[in-house]
């Protein structure tokens, strides 16, 4: 069983979602959960952290969608399962984030703390069916909640695409 | 000379200028701070080396009925100061242009009270990121009322009353319906404070029929030496306007109005505007296109093989030219 504090798990369903003003191309950044534990944190917490180092080109993002490794138990690994808003973003040392660790080699290095609402779950979970490597992906909302395996989270568009959609955002 | 653009990025649409959410879902400052690090990446790699940031950074920042967001660049301020040191040391000019419902001119107290604390708050971002002299909100005057004197009278009073930092932040833009660059230099002898030459608008309004040149000139002189002033430069689009109207009723067309921004910029407009500024100080310029930073980038590569004196100039200069050197 997850190590999920069901206070922290909302209890919609599904992310169809919140107050009825989501946007569809809403920037949503996958990130990893390694362990059980770093869900835990996610959950009852109510944050993630990113090292600045290893910060990828998209860090900002409107939700969070966790991929949950290989160390998850069976029927839980390789897969998104859960989504959850940001609420903020801090820049703060990882003394300050994890203060059981003070003598961590990085224990001064700055981190993003990511401030997430409560967990909800996706109606369907995105599996990862070549199980490939997983770091940090840049996604929408809407390509999220339509995606069938993690492959379809890439936002793959030829420059014409590309122009389209800005055309679009951009209401011009 | 930089070139910069305003905004949202066409040649990456998926990288936002600030957190849009509404109130509902609780946007913050310090989202929009990531997304403002996550656009000085591709800043980084396109070479471009000035924006115009949103001034929706701090959304809600000043809304009277909604105080739970008043506090947020104090929230900020450690975040504020990292992004600020990014900037620095990118060395990214940036500014911000604050909304149309700012207006210092107007005749009710209530909306100068709200402006001037737009003006602050804004004065107070930018100030919370460390940022030098060059990093400059800018404003219109406002609407005329049916009394242009009496407009400028209450700007000048509005902008006297603004505390010292938010004066040393504030730089007013001559406007195309309104308030020509005749009566933003009048404000300026009055007050001091510091003028941007908008191009296009000083076409399309300039009743003393200031010629472009001592025009610009003399919008440059109201910077201190050492703050390099900046411009504003947008061809006007002569295309069409076509309005989409519901499903199965036919779009209206309309002539153009000169008054809105082409997508791209008129290299060969922007070429003569640079050299008959032959002469005078140099400034840099935030190019006002619908295309955005794909306007920019199109504008160095005509520069380039347009006009490679003037490319020369640019900072930094264009990979053709690095490589040619």
């Amino acid at each position: 069983m997850l190590p999920l504090n069901p206070s922290n798990v909302a209890t919609s369903p599904s992310l169809s979602v919140h107050t009825g003003v989501e946007d569809d191309e809403a920037p949503v950044l996958v990130v990893i959960l390694k362990e059980p534990a770093d869900l835990a944190r996610a959950s009852e917490q109510g944050w993630y952290r990113i090292p600045l180092a290893r910060a990828p080109r998209r860090v900002g993002a409107e939700y969070l969608a966790f991929y949950q490794t290989g160390a998850f138990p069976p029927g839980e690994r390789w897969r998104v399962r859960w989504l959850a808003a940001v609420q903020g973003y801090r820049v703060l040392p990882r003394r300050a984030l994890i203060p059981d660790e003070p003598d961590h080699p990085r224990a001064g290095d700055p981190y993003y703390k990511i401030s997430i609402g409560p967990l909800r779950p996706l109606a369907n979970p995105i599996l990862s069916q070549r199980l490939r490597r997983i770091t940090f992906i840049s996604t929408t909302l809407a390509r999220l909640l339509t995606a069938r395996e993690i492959n379809d989270l890439w936002i793959k568009s030829s420059a014409q695409e590309t122009l389209w959609r800005a055309w679009h955002i951009l209401g011009t | 000379m930089r070139l910069g653009f305003a905004g949202r990025s066409f040649a990456h649409p998926e990288l936002k200028s600030h957190d849009s959410r509404r109130w509902q879902n609780r946007p913050h400052l310090s989202v929009s701070l990531v997304y403002l690090r996550d656009m000085m990446v591709w800043l980084a790699r396109a070479g471009i080396t000035m924006y115009r940031m949103s001034s929706e950074l701090a959304p809600y920042a000043t809304h009277p009925s909604l105080p739970e967001f008043h506090n947020q660049v104090e929230e900020c301020r450690s975040e504020l100061a990292a992004v600020g040191r990014l900037v620095i040391a990118a060395g990214l000019r940036v500014s911000i242009h604050v909304g149309q419902h700012v207006v210092l001119s107007a005749p009710e107290p209530q909306l100068v009270a709200r402006s001037s604390d737009e003006v602050c708050s804004t004065a107070a971002l930018l100030d919370a990121m460390g940022l030098g002299a060059e990093a400059v909100l800018v404003s219109h005057i406002g609407g005329l009322y049916g009394d242009r004197d009496g407009s400028r009278e209450r700007f000048t009073a509005a902008w006297s009353d603004l505390p010292a930092a938010a004066r040393c932040r504030h730089v007013l833009e001559n406007d195309d319906v309104c308030f020509s660059v005749e009566d933003t230099l009048l404000i300026h002898r009055e007050i001091g404070v510091r003028l941007v030459f908008d191009r296009l608008h000083h076409r399309l309004n300039n009743p003393a029929g200031l010629g472009e040149r001592d025009a610009l000139a003399a919008c440059l002189a109201t910077w201190p030496p050492d703050v390099r002033p900046k411009v504003h430069f947008s061809s006007p689009r002569t295309e069409f306007n076509v309005d989409q109207r519901p499903a199965g009723v036919r779009p209206r067309i309309r002539a153009p109005r000169w008054h809105n921004h082409a997508d791209y910029v008129n290299p060969f407009e922007f070429i003569d505007f640079v050299r008959q500024a032959e002469g005078l100080r140099p400034f840099d310029v935030m190019l006002e296109a619908g295309a955005r930073d794909l306007a920019l980038l199109r504008l160095r590569r005509d520069l380039v093989r347009y006009a490679p004196d003037l490319a020369r100039r640019l900072e930094p200069q264009p990979a053709a030219l690095r490589e040619e050197a």
